[in-house]
């Protein structure tokens, strides 16, 4: 069980190996950015063509209004959801060995919002007036429709979208610091300005803490907000399959679902291409992994429990859905229960897979695909109607770009910032050598640690 | 780092400690006369209200001219829901707080395990409240009638989902148990009564490191398992409504805000039952303000989401304005403005902003007093949600609680409180060996200019 | 001498709260005069230098009310200035306000808690003042301000006695 204790390293050793990905930059690294840079590329080159066609170039017809870029955008803002709440629960329930994985997590939160954020404008149709939704007085006389869960929907990711940003950016301070006096040039010049000029008094460490303290409690609501809200995009409706009371949870713990699968991948990509085996151990995978398995029953609960008690009531107009799901998207389906239920089930029961780094990488891209499935059957059969047979709905090649194009910003955005902050947390993984020992005790050594102080 | 001197302290050291006995002496010794008398009492009028209960179902509605009176039916069967969640969560909250490895766990769990032996004769009831809720036809609900005996109904599932939570329940209760036992085993006398008692239970426990591996194995599976089929069951309860097809029952919802509930209303017991602890033990501080504390904030997390998934609920029909739907949400407000405030209070204003000041939360007598109200709002929620679905075809006035359905309500009340005062006489409440280990996990050790808290990190209950 | 500032760098905890106290007793400076410089946080009290109240609660706890005031405002107050009827609801309906409320309510809160402990920390102050590039590479700095040489030395001898790793004098600014 003690297998894996810390190698300790120095204090110097710990700031050398966290801000090489700043301080050193490969070709492997440009060939990475270039590549996510071109598929964004193209994916913005097909958003120009669909603002010279109009929308109708994605295939939406009338049944299916909302199609590919409304599942991509419930797709990132879910990824977008478990980054932070990662962070922010194991600082809450005080997980020793939630250091090394902060920083990446939040990091993941931040591009993934600024990714989903980028949908409902690519959707909207007159691209152009973007701005007539926000709330100024205006000679137009127009107003936002506060009753609309759409506009609820646009608050509560710029209140994310900000506060992760704040969160993010208050845990890099004093790692800025450190970084002022590793670099040269006009890097030190960046962060003498990015660490505002952080000594790390006892003073500036008290506030930062009870920021922290106050941060962490606070962010879980809002996260927690965000998806709910998004739930209710559906939940308002009163088509059958949509309106639902049991949708705002029920994305809530998808939106876990995908992104802590998501935090596997990163989790894996992080420490391969910047050599971080000594700082992300297998016993990191373990837990997420448990977290992940947690999390997968708790979604299949809310998702069973969803279909099932529509299926059971045999209310014609709540069949009508189900019928859809069960026949024209029964592949979207066998996807869903495949790569989200199978998969996971079978592979992270096992510790041996669990602390396996490629394995969890596999779940955490399987999970993905399940959870990218499960937006498609939620947005596109419940509003689907008996005209054709497969469905109402093909996705065409400029969905697909655009779907791509997303990925492609994300990578793209992941990859550049990690040239610019240290993607492992410098100070709280080197505050761990404070809080962390081992005791001599009987025959063995044993693991001890000190017990922090209740946060709030 | 920490070279001072050896962490663990010796299980001597401990076991001559009189605030670690104090339990076992609770068991071993007679109990003084005035606390006799006020034992005998207590089970005197817990009794009377279980005969009066048993009385009120079959003389006043069985086999009088109540059967189709659907508050009478309805309130006795939440009643003994309620109930069954409440022991249920309690052990469900203890299974917890072993997986997340709460260090101030230890003088807790045995006093939330102890709910689980509710389940001996609480469910018993479960049957005949559920057969006689002939009411459910005039719902419009035909298939019900066929559905609730099959084995794929829900009636048939609650026995098979509940009876599994509790059976793991005493599994965990009685193994946890089993070096408690050992130790009241060693030292009752010679010859006694109880030393031939505790000698059936304790068997062969020996402690030896083979047994202690044994016994954590088994208490990680059961953890899992209790933490499973508790979430099982609480569904399946829901299900029993949602299933039927009747306009708000059918509420997709149910299952996990049951869940929830159930979850709150164990904590407020756990804090009335941490309180009670404290005070038959006199003052040993088993339970200081770092339990209320922690307890409390818990209640405030769980009342934050009750109230998320019941403003889920009222939105969805708010927003809908589907007419049936609404109507439900509508009268219910209207019709009970008093329950739907006690509700709201009890399960969402009373843990969440009293809990939210720590000054509040710290003090005993607060935070019974919140625990009080959390049990009225979870019984409110439970009526609210369940009779005013008959309101179209009753009226109100059929469904305000009556006097018998109240006295059921008590009378369940009783048998719980009447399993506890049975258990305690031959289980200590608090685990002897618990504190011991505890104990030996804890120490503090000088660090610049503070003295710190260290504690051997447990390695997960699932791997040993 | 004019004002200057002793910078000792300790490699220990242990060092460093033995240099810590002695400046505080035989030194007899005060807790302003004070200042333990790390790049990792310690828990509560072992090196403490600062006992300044620290407020952000309060502040976060004011502006969490402020932003349920605009956000009443904002989803309430504007929809009465731009009538949009429909849906069988009323212009300002309580669900709605309440979910835009909410969502100011963090907005403010957690903005406003950022600015205050930034406000508090005396950040941003991108001026130059008393530090050492060796305390990001792990060394704990104990920095006492001195009025005086005879001061300044003292405190040199202090922090030397109590195993200091470096001392020395830096003219920069104190705060």
């Amino acid at each position: 069980m003690y297998d894996e204790l810390p190698v300790p390293l120095t204090a110097a050793q710990v700031n050398t190996d966290l801000t090489r990905n700043i301080t050193q930059t490969g070709w492997l690294w440009w060939a990475i950015l270039g590549l996510f840079g071109s598929v964004f590329g193209w994916g913005a080159l097909v958003f120009a063509y669909q603002i010279y066609n109009g929308m109708g170039a994605y295939g939406n017809n009338r049944p299916i209004y909302w199609a590919l870029p409304i599942i991509n955008f419930v797709f990132w803002a879910g990824v977008a959801l478990s980054g932070t709440m990662i962070s922010a629960i194991l600082r809450l329930l005080h997980a020793g060995w939630r250091r090394s994985l902060t920083r990446m997590t939040e990091t993941l939160t931040v591009c993934a919002l600024a990714v989903a954020g980028v949908f409902p404008l690519l959707h909207i149709g007159r691209n152009w007036t973007f701005f007539w939704m926000l709330a100024y007085p205006n000679e137009r006389q127009l107003w936002p429709n506060y009753k609309s869960p759409l506009l609820w929907d646009a608050t509560a990711i710029s209140v994310y979208l900000t506060t992760s940003v704040i969160f993010w950016y208050s845990g890099l301070i004093p790692d800025f610091a450190i970084l002022r006096e590793r670099t040269q040039g006009w890097r030190r010049t960046l962060y003498t300005v990015l660490c505002l000029g952080w000594r790390g008094t006892d003073r500036e460490w008290r506030r930062l803490k009870v920021l922290f303290g106050i941060l962490t409690v606070m962010i879980i609501p809002v996260f927690v907000s965000l998806h709910t809200i998004v739930g209710w995009d559906f939940g308002m409706s009163i088509v059958p399959g949509w309106h639902s009371n049991i949708f705002a949870p029920y994305f809530v713990c998808g939106a876990l679902y995908s992104g802590c699968g998501a935090v596997l991948i990163i989790m894996y990509c992080v420490r391969r291409s910047f050599h971080l085996e000594q700082y992300i151990l297998p016993k990191h995978f373990d837990n997420i992994g448990k977290v992940l398995f947690s999390i997968s029953l708790l979604w299949f609960y809310f998702f069973a429990g969803d279909a099932w008690s529509d299926w059971f009531s045999r209310d014609p107009s709540h069949i009508n859905w189900l019928y859809f799901m069960f026949h024209g998207y029964k592949w979207v389906l066998a996807l869903i229960l495949v790569f989200g239920i199978l998969v996971p089930f079978s592979m992270l029961a096992f510790g041996k897979v669990r602390r396996t780094p490629w394995l969890m990488l596999l779940v955490g891209i399987s999970v993905n695909i399940a959870m990218f499935s499960e937006r498609v059957t939620v947005v596109i059969p419940a509003p689907s109607r008996n005209i054709l047979t497969w469905g109402n709905y093909t996705p065409n090649w400029v969905g697909i770009s655009v779907t791509a194009g997303a990925i492609g910003l994300f990578g793209f955005l992941y990859t550049l910032l990690s040239k610019f902050i240290p993607i492992v947390s410098i100070w709280e993984f080197r505050e761990g050598d404070h809080a962390e020992g081992l005791e001599r005790v009987g025959g063995g050594e044993m693991p001890v640690v000190i017990r922090e102080e209740a946060i709030g | 780092m920490f070279d001072n001197d050896n962490i663990l302290t010796s299980p001597r050291s401990i076991a001559l400690s009189v605030d670690a006995s104090s339990p076992l002496q609770l068991v071993l010794d007679e109990p003084q006369q005035s606390r006799l008398t006020k034992l005998r009492l207590m089970t005197l009028i817990c009794v009377g209200l279980v005969l009066a209960a048993g009385v009120a179902i079959y003389g006043y509605a069985y086999f009088g001219h109540h059967r189709n009176d659907p508050s009478f039916w309805h309130i006795s069967l939440v009643s003994l829901l309620f109930w069954i969640g409440l022991s249920q969560g309690m052990v469900a909250l203890s299974a917890l707080l072993r997986i997340t490895h709460a260090s101030w766990r230890y003088p807790l769990n045995r006093l939330l395990d102890i709910g689980s032996l509710f389940g001996l004769w609480g469910p018993l009831l479960l049957p005949v409240l559920v057969i006689t809720r002939r009411q459910i036809y005039a719902l419009g609900s035909s298939d019900y009638r066929d559905n609730v005996w099959r084995l794929s109904g829900p009636i048939f599932w609650d026995a098979l989902t509940i009876g599994t939570a509790f059976l793991a329940g005493w599994m965990l209760l009685y193994l946890t148990s089993l070096p408690d036992f050992a130790i009241l085993r060693d030292r009752a006398g010679e010859g006694s009564k109880e030393k031939k008692f505790y000698t059936r239970l304790a068997w062969f426990w020996r402690g030896s490191e083979h047994q202690w591996r044994v016994l954590r194995r088994a208490e990680g599976v059961l953890v899992v398992g209790i933490l499973t089929t508790f979430v099982g069951s609480q569904t399946v309860l829901g299900w029993d409504f949602q299933l039927a097809a009747a306009r708000n029952w059918d509420s997709s919802i149910f299952a996990p805000l049951y869940t929830l509930s159930s979850l709150l209303g164990a904590l407020a017991l756990a804090v009335l039952l941490m309180t009670i602890a404290n005070r038959i033990l006199r003052g040993r501080g088993f339970f200081n303000s770092e339990h209320y504390n922690n307890l409390g904030r818990f209640m405030v997390a769980i009342g934050l989401v009750w109230f998320y998934f019941r403003f889920c609920d009222y939105l969805t029909a708010w927003y809908g304005h589907l007419p049936e739907e609404w109507l439900i949400q509508q009268s219910r407000t209207s019709t009970f403005p008093v329950l739907v405030l006690l509700m709201i209070i009890g399960c969402f204003g009373a843990p969440v902003f009293g809990n939210m000041i720590p000054a509040i939360r710290k003090q005993p007598w607060a935070s019974c007093t919140i625990s009080l109200l959390v049990l009225v709002g979870l019984a409110a929620q439970r009526y609210l949600d369940t009779v005013p679905t008959f309101a179209p075809r009753y009226g109100t006035q059929a469904l305000l609680p009556t006097l018998p359905a109240i006295v059921v309500f008590f009378g369940i009340a009783a048998m719980f409180i009447l399993t506890y005062l049975l258990a305690i006489r031959y289980i200590p409440i608090i685990s002897w060996w618990g504190i011991g280990k505890s104990q030996t996990r804890i120490a503090q050790r000088k660090m610049g200019n503070t003295i710190v808290t260290v504690m051997v990190e447990d390695p997960p209950l699932w791997e040993t | 001498m004019a004002e200057t500032t002793v910078l000792g760098l300790f490699e220990e905890i242990e060092q460093a709260a033995s240099a810590l106290n002695r400046l505080r007793g035989e030194g007899g400076k005060a807790t302003e005069d004070l200042m333990v410089m790390s790049s990792v946080p310690f828990p509560e009290g072992v090196l403490e230098s600062d006992k300044s109240p620290i407020r952000l609660t309060t502040v976060t706890a004011v502006f969490a009310f402020v932003g349920i005031a605009f956000g009443i405002l904002l989803a309430g107050g504007t929809a009465q200035l731009y009538l949009i009827p429909g849906g069988g609801k009323p212009i300002s309906p309580a669900p709605s306000i309440g979910i835009i409320a909410y969502e100011m309510m963090m907005l403010f809160a957690l903005t406003a808690a950022f600015i205050a402990a930034l406000y508090e920390m005396r950040l941003p102050s991108w001026r130059s003042k008393v530090y050492d590039t060796r305390i990001s590479e792990g060394l704990i700095g104990i920095a006492a301000h001195c009025a005086d040489e005879e001061q300044a030395e003292k405190a040199e001898q202090l922090c030397r006695d109590a195993g200091a790793a470096d001392v020395r004098r830096d003219a920069r600014a104190f705060e």
